[in-house]
């Protein structure tokens, strides 16, 4: 039986966020992806903030600038899709992937969620804002018996040549050799723990929790300064209210 | 006296076969065969010359340098490099030099000088240092003690880079601020309804809520502002923590290795200064070896095995050794030889490679030069290929200036290569150079270069010959000897050697001489052995000598022959019987590279009453050189100052060649052409049996002429082709007497008297000769004795004066003389 390619989708709202993911993928690509997919996402809501009057931007940096006007952006948007296009051309390139790429406008997550749910391994790329490198954050719960996206997790700390650190939101510890393991309550407490540590790349399995619906994933989202690996985003509810998927969603996972 | 003087001449002898070839008799040699003789004598004759190459090579001081003239084939390489060998063994070894990497201005590499044998050891020790620490340093950073301790680095600086962030992204969502990721950077907006503010909803609040929030993002970017503006110096320090980190960890096992390389080499602070160099900068580039790991290959063999010190990053701790003196045959100072002297074998150069279609280079691409490696001893060049060399002799010359070698490519000095390049330290240089070179370069580098006399303040002058005694005989019989016994020929007997002798009388062009040609001598020699070996015979005889010298003339004798048929078959009229008014045969010599032949050439002279003045056609037509004009002049001024004195020259004579196309120099034919213009003016004729050659001074004397044997031979050939007669021979000058070594078939037709050599001293004994008739002298009352040819000649010239004077009284006639005047 043919084994099943894994399909992965990176997804951002520009350009300078798409790298540290797009980064994680070609990382990948040297082990595991068969498809690779590109979403950029210009945020409504974001484009309707660069109009307000005397709106300012502050670069990753500190300097204060001006907010560009709208040819300005449309310019800039542009720019970041091409740079977009040509750096999956080459991650895709030695390993001879197929790969593809897709501009939307509308919400951020939701446009991620809708477009992803097709993919086997989502990565919302998020700005690296400094040089130290981080470890990566497997987020689970212990009840879940997440060996599939713990050994993922263990797999992409090796890649990226880094520790792995277990949050794990429950009442045990989520074991694994060489790991360091933090134990939360909640999953508030753990992200308010994540938001002050420094990170590659956090992943997740929508499929097992601790994170499972949209606001959760929100949250996730609101506190990463690098980008999330989000695995088993099929398991997210779509936002129609009764809709029949046939066949079902797919319960395996990476491969 | 007058009487007697003008009766017939009778026809004198010849001289004695001894006094045509006085030969060397093996008697006198002090060995049967070169098979007795045992020791090994180098040179004879050549003391001048050896006591300044041993004071070149001996003397301390600079700019003794050595120019050694003489001809080709005198033995002055093997000597020069003989004599240099015998100084160098009793010199010290020279010290080794290296060049090593400048790890402050790497395109000034160092120059590092060691003790003799010490370079290579220092090479090996380096790549072996290289090797092992490209094995341990990755290990090392692979201990979990520095993964711990980065580790808790890099927590520490993310925190403190993540704490602020975190904190302002709470504060910002308490004051309902959202933070919003575009391609520029963060943007603030206040959040209205859970969503960040819209322009239209902005425009509707009133202006309190406007200016409330608008305070609320100003004060809030200005804290992020603060807190971004703080990232690029955590990173900074983050580094150093890193670096120092790496440093700690490096200098540990850096430390120990180089530690150890610098016990092999105690004692030595130059090496010990560069190891710490070498040391601080393993320590603070430690992630070159950690490069080196992740680019293993995983090939056949074992990666412990791998020589890391080949991989270019590693190039910078490399030793370049320029000279070394390490091997057990370099117990002495060098003596070296280049035999293609160019500016890069000279001084050394600077090799360049491609990397991506770029030439780039380092200081383990320098090359030594034929200096460094003589540097310390002795440096034998020809000089005729340094001066051929472009930019080397300058480059020689710079180089024992500055008494030191500094590396100049040709390229960066004509400006036809712009990449990178090198100043390596020039290297200290202490070497004696030795030229070895003709006379002429000699002559032209002293007149043209006026650094030349400086920097070369000594000659070794090589004799071309030697005085032909008993003892220099047996002498240089004694070193062709040993010449053949080195080269493996078969033994020559004394007889063979006595031949070989004979030709170096001959080739010195003077039988009181032997010529120091001994390449030359031992060319005759070997080829005489190939006869030798071809005859089965177990010693080299005197008939294989002739044979070689007969072979070799007959190889170069083309155009000899074919001169000698043109003659036979009169083409070119040359009479060898019967006599003729105004014509002699003169003989010249003509050069075909080392070959020459003697030739014999008709002289005519005509004359006629006019003016004084004499025409040589061969100066008039451009074909006689200096000297024959020269000649000529000086026969005219003999003709003026001996006849008809108390009267005008009034003759208008013409000399030439008769069928002498080519160009015609020297005056050893003015003493030809002066009895041919005394016979036309005597109407006497010469007998044309006889040739003659010597030039003549205004006196009347003849005078030695070069070629002589050559000379004799070329008309000795003709005769014979003709036939001998008994009536024929050469007119010498009898101060070329002591130059004869004329070929035995000459000596033989003298000896059977079918052939003569008749020195003559003056003017009037030649003409006595050739004519048969007594020349005269002048008696008390001035007058030349009746019918002699004096007598007649000075009555011709009488009778052109007299005829010229009753010419010029004829009024119509005056202006044309005049006017032909």
């Amino acid at each position: 039986m043919a084994q099943r390619k894994t399909r992965v989708l990176v997804g951002a709202g520009s350009f300078v966020d798409a790298q540290a993911a797009l980064h994680i993928a070609a990382r990948l690509a040297e082990e595991m992806i068969a498809d690779l997919g590109g979403l950029l996402i210009e945020e409504a809501d974001v484009m309707d903030t660069y109009r307000l009057p005397n709106q300012r931007i502050i670069s990753s940096s500190g300097a204060v600038m001006m907010a560009p006007s709208s040819a300005q952006l449309r310019t800039l948007l542009n720019a970041d899709a091409n740079a977009f296009r040509r750096r999956l051309a080459d991650i895709a390139r030695p390993p001879h992937m197929e790969w593809t790429f897709e501009r939307q406008t509308g919400d951020l997550l939701e446009c991620f969620i809708d477009v992803g749910r097709a993919w086997d391994v989502l990565i919302f790329g998020n700005r690296t804002i400094h040089v130290v490198p981080g470890s990566v954050i497997f987020l689970g719960s212990p009840s879940a018996g997440d060996d599939e996206a713990l050994r993922f997790s263990a797999m992409l700390a090796r890649r990226l040549a880094t520790g792995l650190a277990i949050f794990s939101v429950g009442k045990a510890d989520i074991p694994w050799p060489r790991a360091r393991n933090s134990r939360f309550g909640t999953l508030d407490a753990a992200l308010t723990q994540m938001a002050r540590t420094n990170a590659q790349t956090i992943v997740i399995d929508m499929k097992r929790g601790p994170v499972r619906d949209r606001e959760q994933l929100r949250a996730v989202l609101d506190v990463a300064r690098c980008p999330v690996v989000i695995l088993g985003a099929v398991a997210l509810e779509p936002k129609l209210e009764y809709a029949t998927y046939i066949p079902p969603a797919p319960e395996s996972g990476p491969d | 006296m007058t009487k007697k003087a003008a009766h017939p001449v009778s026809a004198p002898r010849g001289l004695q076969a001894m006094q045509l070839r006085p030969v060397c008799n093996p008697d006198d040699l002090d060995f049967k065969t070169t098979r007795d003789i045992t020791s090994e004598p180098h040179l004879v004759g050549q003391d001048r010359a050896i006591d300044a190459i041993k004071l070149s090579a001996g003397i301390k001081h600079k700019d003794f340098n050595l120019y050694v003239l003489g001809h080709e084939g005198m033995e002055r390489h093997a000597t020069v490099m003989r004599l240099l060998g015998e100084q160098a063994a009793r010199r010290p070894v020279p010290n080794d030099w290296v060049y090593v990497n400048n790890f402050d201005a790497p395109h000034k590499p160092n120059a590092m000088e060691l003790p003799p044998k010490t370079a290579v050891p220092l090479r090996t020790a380096m790549e072996d240092l290289v090797d092992d620490l490209a094995n341990e340093i990755p290990a090392l950073f692979e201990s979990e003690e520095y993964q711990t301790q980065r580790r808790a680095i890099e927590e520490e600086f993310g925190e403190r880079h993540q704490e602020p962030i975190a904190e302002f992204a709470e504060m910002a969502k308490s004051e309902d601020v959202a933070l919003l990721r575009t391609p520029m950077g963060f943007m603030l907006a206040a959040i209205v309804d859970g969503k960040p503010i819209k322009s239209e909803v902005y425009e509707a609040l009133d202006s309190a809520t406007r200016k409330q929030i608008d305070e609320k993002i100003e004060r809030l970017q200005e804290r992020l502002a603060s807190i971004l503006k703080r990232g690029p110096q955590l990173d900074k320090e983050y580094r150093k923590r890193i670096e120092d980190l790496h440093a700690i960890m490096a200098e540990r096992v850096v430390s120990a290795r180089v530690g150890e390389v610098q016990s092999q080499f105690a004692g030595n602070e130059r090496i010990a200064q560069y190891l710490e160099q070498v040391r601080l900068d393993m320590i603070s580039n430690a992630e070159l070896f950690l490069f080196s790991e992740d680019e293993n290959n995983h090939g056949t063999f074992p990666e412990a095995i791998r020589k890391y010190h080949r991989d270019p990053q590693f190039h910078r701790y490399a030793i370049n050794v320029m000279v070394s003196h390490d091997a057990e045959a370099s117990s002495a100072a060098p003596v070296i030889t280049e035999d293609l002297p160019s500016l890069g074998h000279l001084t050394g150069r600077i090799e360049h490679i491609s990397e991506m279609g770029t030439l780039v280079t380092n200081f383990t691409l320098i090359k030594p030069g034929a200096l460094h490696r003589a540097n310390g001893g002795y440096l034998v060049l020809d000089a005729r290929q340094v001066l051929t060399e472009p930019f080397a002799w300058d480059a020689l010359k710079r180089c024992l200036h500055s008494q030191s070698i500094a590396i100049t490519s040709l390229a960066d000095r004509l400006s036809l290569a712009s990449t990178i390049s090198l100043e390596p330290d020039p290297i200290p240089l202490d070497v004696r150079v030795v030229l070895i070179g003709d006379r002429q370069l000699h002559m032209l580098l002293l007149l043209l270069d006026p650094e030349f006399g400086e920097l070369f303040k000594l000659q070794a002058d090589f004799e071309d010959d030697l005085p032909r005694s008993p003892k220099n005989s047996r002498q240089l019989a004694r070193v062709v000897a040993s010449f053949a016994q080195k080269d493996g020929l078969r033994p020559l007997t004394a007889a063979a050697v006595a031949r070989l002798l004979d030709h170096a009388v001959r080739l010195a062009d003077d039988s009181k001489k032997l010529s120091l040609q001994l390449g030359a001598l031992i060319d005759v020699m070997r080829e005489a052995d190939h006869y030798a070996a071809q005859a089965n015979a177990a010693l080299i005889a005197p008939e294989q000598i002739a044979q070689a010298l007969d072979e070799a003339d007959r190889r170069a004798s083309r155009i000899k022959d074919r001169l000698q048929e043109s003659v036979t078959r009169k083409t070119i009229l040359i009479d060898t019987s019967g006599s003729a008014v105004g014509q002699v045969n003169g003989l010249s010599v003509i050069g075909i590279g080392n070959h020459h032949f003697g030739r014999p050439a008709r002289i005519t002279a005509r004359v006629r009453m006019g003016t004084g003045k004499l025409v040589d056609i061969e100066r008039e037509v451009e074909l006689g050189g200096p000297l024959h004009s020269k000649g000529v002049l000086i026969l005219a001024g003999y003709l003026a100052s001996t006849y008809a004195l108390d009267v005008p020259m009034s003759l208008h004579a013409s000399l030439v060649f008769e069928q002498s196309y080519g160009g015609i120099d020297g005056d050893s034919a003015s003493s030809a052409e002066l009895y041919a213009l005394l016979s036309a003016l005597s109407g006497v004729p010469i007998q044309q049996g006889i040739a003659v050659t010597g030039s003549v001074n205004q006196m009347g004397d003849v005078q030695a002429i070069g070629g002589v044997n050559e000379k004799i031979e070329g008309f000795f050939d003709t005769c014979k082709a003709r036939r001998l007669t008994g009536r024929q021979g050469v007119l010498i000058p009898a101060s070329n007497v002591e130059h004869l070594m004329l070929r035995p078939d000459v000596v033989e037709a003298a000896a059977n008297e079918k052939f003569r050599v008749i020195p003559v001293k003056t003017i009037n004994d030649g003409i006595e000769i050739l004519t048969g008739r007594i020349a005269g002298h002048r008696d008390r009352h001035g007058n030349f004795p009746p019918e002699t040819i004096n007598a007649l000649v000075e009555g011709k010239l009488r009778s052109f004066a007299q005829t010229r004077k009753l010419f010029t009284n004829k009024p119509d006639q005056a202006e044309d003389v005049t006017t032909a005047e």
